[in-house]
């Protein structure tokens, strides 16, 4: 770490990186003492995330409609029909989180269509040969089949295909372990829709489907906690366009480039301050509404890997817009223009899955929206190591895109 | 015949600060700043035009001019911060760009403003910019010692600039330029916006390193520290380094003319019609508190002048021989006082 007692300048690449890793500690060292590191970064978010869970999360509970359609038509696929679509008491099943799930039966034709239109969140076919499967699967033939049940969805909702596939799946570890509706069809001859719906087993069906809804189903807390972290995270980049203006203006620019420091090392070290208060600042936000609200936000590999591309390709994105302010004033009002924007396109303000359709896909061209999309599934339990490489690819993309030309913009206004 | 050798900082030589630069001109090698045509255009504005001079081993040279005459715009060029459109600047015989690591080395720039950080300490803002200057860790703590001490901070430098008094962050932004030990210091109006005892304070200290060895380019508005201070003085407005040499060189160019300053009240106009048909004066202007008069030789037209006065009807309070002085010859280069 230290020099010899001579004078001699360092060269290669540690002398390069140097002075950046200076300028980093010191900017640091600077946002935690002037406190705005705590608030834009840990307290912002937080508090932000508590209102917006607290306000939202007990009236705005997300309602996945989930259709049925059956097209096998024997007398077990239409027992499971009735049961999941028999009007209960408590009205629509309710999660664990808040999120509910009703049931719609429609026509097998129709079932694909409805999902692309979104006039349902996603669609379970019951197939031809479901009754047969499980017959055989209740009659313990060696032979049987396996029971299985096709799910369809809208890829931009992953979260409500993955409540569907557990529906799903449970349709069929029921009909495969114990025996339910073959037990049903024994005793009847013919169907008896209403008494099965009132009846024991196809209660206890009912019962088990909101158990099991979406893996966990979506956390309201982790998602507004991620959701304002990523709009704090704006005015956390557009420090570091920010800072050097006000360097500029107050002379202190001058007496930097008066060293041997030269404008990319100092605009790098500013970057990297950036990203260290960023990946931290989520990291806190991920412990505090874990530990102290119950998050869960999900494996945190997942988190970690999103924490991370995440602060890049919204420091890159503010990076690139703040380059377009030339004063102080027009730097902090171009980052609160764009954060706010893509805060509302990316869904930053209302729950998960929420939103229109459009909403919905404008939202995947928003860096907000790719993060935010990727860590409900991770709160959800329903992402893929797949899924989560390839929002972190695409966050990673838009980062180093943006952040490069961000840079040399900034290397230009500020540096004429 | 005293040469100073290559870079040498002529501690030796037994002259006194500077005078040889007026005559030195041959040793080039000698000189630690060497700038000439600088050009630095601002849009359609001629900030700078066609500036030159150069700074000797050991000399102050102030750079004299109102508001907006382009000093700071100068020395930016000078420090590397600011490139030129036109011209050349060495330091020590190194050609100075915006990216010359080696010659910034050997500039310490004290910027007009308060260029330190206000949420740092003092101790703090000299580590930053210390270690920049790639100074050592145990060279650079021992340097903050000595620099704190020159400027006498040393039981202040735990206080965050934001907390300091105005003098004392005056004081501190020259202690970030002097730690490198450069070659040049260039102060950009150093005493600008601060109470008199510590403006004295700040003149001694740049005193002391003047004594000490240290070239120094100094720029102000203030005529007297140019006076006190520099060996050299080059007066700059307009972008244009309009005249330059010792104070004695620079008076000298005004013709030895003396300054009258003479109160009185009663018809001034008259007064100063009558002064100004009288042999030997120059100029007889009314001013605010009397007369401003400019003659070849001052003695001689003190009695015609008392007699005009009382010809007139006017009533003289006072009479005073002011030696021509910067004020005189800025006058007389730009045609315009130096205070706005
Ligand atoms: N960055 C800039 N952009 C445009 N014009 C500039 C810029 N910097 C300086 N100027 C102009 O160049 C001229 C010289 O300015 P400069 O700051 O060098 O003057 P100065 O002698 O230092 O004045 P002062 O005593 O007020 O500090 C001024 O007219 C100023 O408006
Ligand atoms: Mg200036």
């Amino acid at each position: 770490m230290t020099d010899g007692a001579g004078t001699a300048r360092p060269t290669g690449r540690r002398g390069w990186l140097r002075p950046v890793l200076l300028v980093m500690r010191t900017d640091l060292l600077r946002r935690v003492r002037n406190r705005s590191a705590i608030i834009t970064g840990i307290i912002g978010p937080l508090a932000m995330a508590a209102a917006f869970s607290l306000l939202l999360g007990g009236t705005d509970t997300v309602t996945f409609t989930i259709g049925l359609a059956d097209a096998d038509g024997s007398p077990a696929s239409r027992a499971v029909v009735t049961a999941l679509t028999a009007p209960s008491e408590q009205g629509p099943a309710e999660d664990s989180e808040g999120g509910r799930v009703q049931f719609e039966l429609v026509a097998p034709g129709e079932a694909a269509a409805a999902v692309d239109d979104d006039d349902l969140d996603a669609a379970i076919v019951l197939p031809p040969g479901f009754g047969a499967a499980a017959a055989a699967s209740s009659a313990g033939d060696d032979g049987a089949r396996a029971v299985t049940v096709t799910v369809l969805h809208d890829p931009t909702r992953s979260v409500a295909g993955q409540v569907a596939r557990s529906v799903a799946d449970e349709i069929t570890a029921e009909v495969n372990r114990r025996a339910l509706v073959g037990a049903g069809l024994a005793a009847a001859g013919a169907p008896r829709p209403a008494a099965d719906a009132q009846g024991e087993p196809s209660a206890q069906a009912v019962v088990l489907v909101p158990d099991q809804a979406g893996g966990d189903g979506p956390d309201l807390t982790a998602y507004y906690g991620a959701a304002m972290f990523i709009l704090f995270l704006y005015f956390t980049v557009g420090f570091v366009a920010r800072s050097l203006v006000v360097d500029r203006d107050g002379g202190i620019l001058g007496r930097l480039m008066a060293t041997p420091l030269t404008p990319a090392q100092l605009i790098m070290g500013r970057t990297l301050a950036v990203a260290v208060l960023g990946v931290g600042g989520f990291v806190v936000v991920w412990l505090v509404t874990s530990g102290a609200f119950g998050a869960d936000w999900g494996p945190p590999a997942g988190v970690l890997a999103m924490v991370v591309a995440t602060v890049l390709a919204i420091a890159g994105l503010g990076l690139l817009v703040s380059s377009l302010g030339r004063t102080e004033r027009q730097v902090e009002s171009y980052t609160a223009l764009v954060a706010f924007v893509l805060a509302l396109i990316g869904g930053n303000f209302i729950g998960p899955g929420a939103g229109s359709d459009i909403l919905r896909q404008m939202a995947l061209y928003t860096p907000n929206g790719q993060a935010l999309a990727a860590f409900t599934d991770l709160g959800a339990g329903v992402a893929t190591v797949d899924s989560i490489a390839r929002a972190a690819g695409i966050l990673l993309a838009i980062g180093l895109v943006t952040g490069v030309v961000g840079l040399l913009r900034i290397h230009r206004t500020v540096f004429r | 015949m005293v040469q100073v050798g290559t870079g040498g900082q002529a501690t030796g030589t037994s002259a006194g600060p500077g005078h040889e630069g007026a005559t030195g001109e041959g040793s080039a090698a000698g000189h630690v700043l060497e700038c000439s045509g600088l050009v630095r255009r601002f849009g359609d504005r001629v900030a700078v035009d066609h500036v030159g001079f150069r700074i000797a081993a050991n000399e102050t040279f102030g750079l004299l001019g109102p508001n907006g005459a382009g000093k700071t715009t100068t020395i930016s060029m000078i420090a590397g911060i600011l490139a030129p459109d036109e011209g050349e600047i060495r330091i020590a015989g190194i050609p100075m760009t915006t990216r010359a690591g080696a010659a910034k080395a050997l500039v310490g720039l004290v910027p007009q403003d308060l260029a330190l950080y206000p949420d740092l300490t003092i101790l703090e803002n000299l580590r930053f910019f210390g270690r920049l200057q790639q100074l050592p860790r145990r060279r650079l703590a021992a340097r903050i010692a000595e620099v704190l001490e020159v400027v006498g901070l040393a039981d202040r430098a735990r206080d965050r600039v934001q907390e300091c008094s105005g003098g004392m962050k005056r004081r501190a932004n020259i202690a970030v330029g002097l730690l490198h030990e450069p070659k040049l210091l260039i102060l950009d109006e150093p005493t600008v916006g601060i109470d008199p005892q510590s403006r004295n304070q700040i003149l001694e200290s740049i005193e002391q390193l003047g004594a000490a060895g240290m070239s120094v380019l100094y720029t102000t508005h203030y005529m007297e520290e140019a006076e006190r201070l520099c060996d050299r003085i080059g007066i700059i407005d307009n972008g244009r380094l309009v005249a330059e040499g010792t104070r004695r060189e620079l008076i000298e160019r005004v013709g030895e003319q003396d300054r009258i300053s003479v109160t009185a009240s009663g018809p001034l106009a008259e007064f100063a019609a009558a002064v100004a048909a009288l042999p030997g004066v120059t100029s007889a202007e009314p001013v605010e508190t009397g007369l401003a008069v400019t003659a070849v030789t001052a003695a001689e037209v003190l009695a015609p002048l008392v007699a005009a006065g009382e010809r007139v009807g006017v009533s003289i309070g006072s009479v005073q021989v002011v030696e021509p002085d910067l004020e005189t010859v800025f006058l007389e280069v730009t045609g315009k006082a130096l205070r706005d």
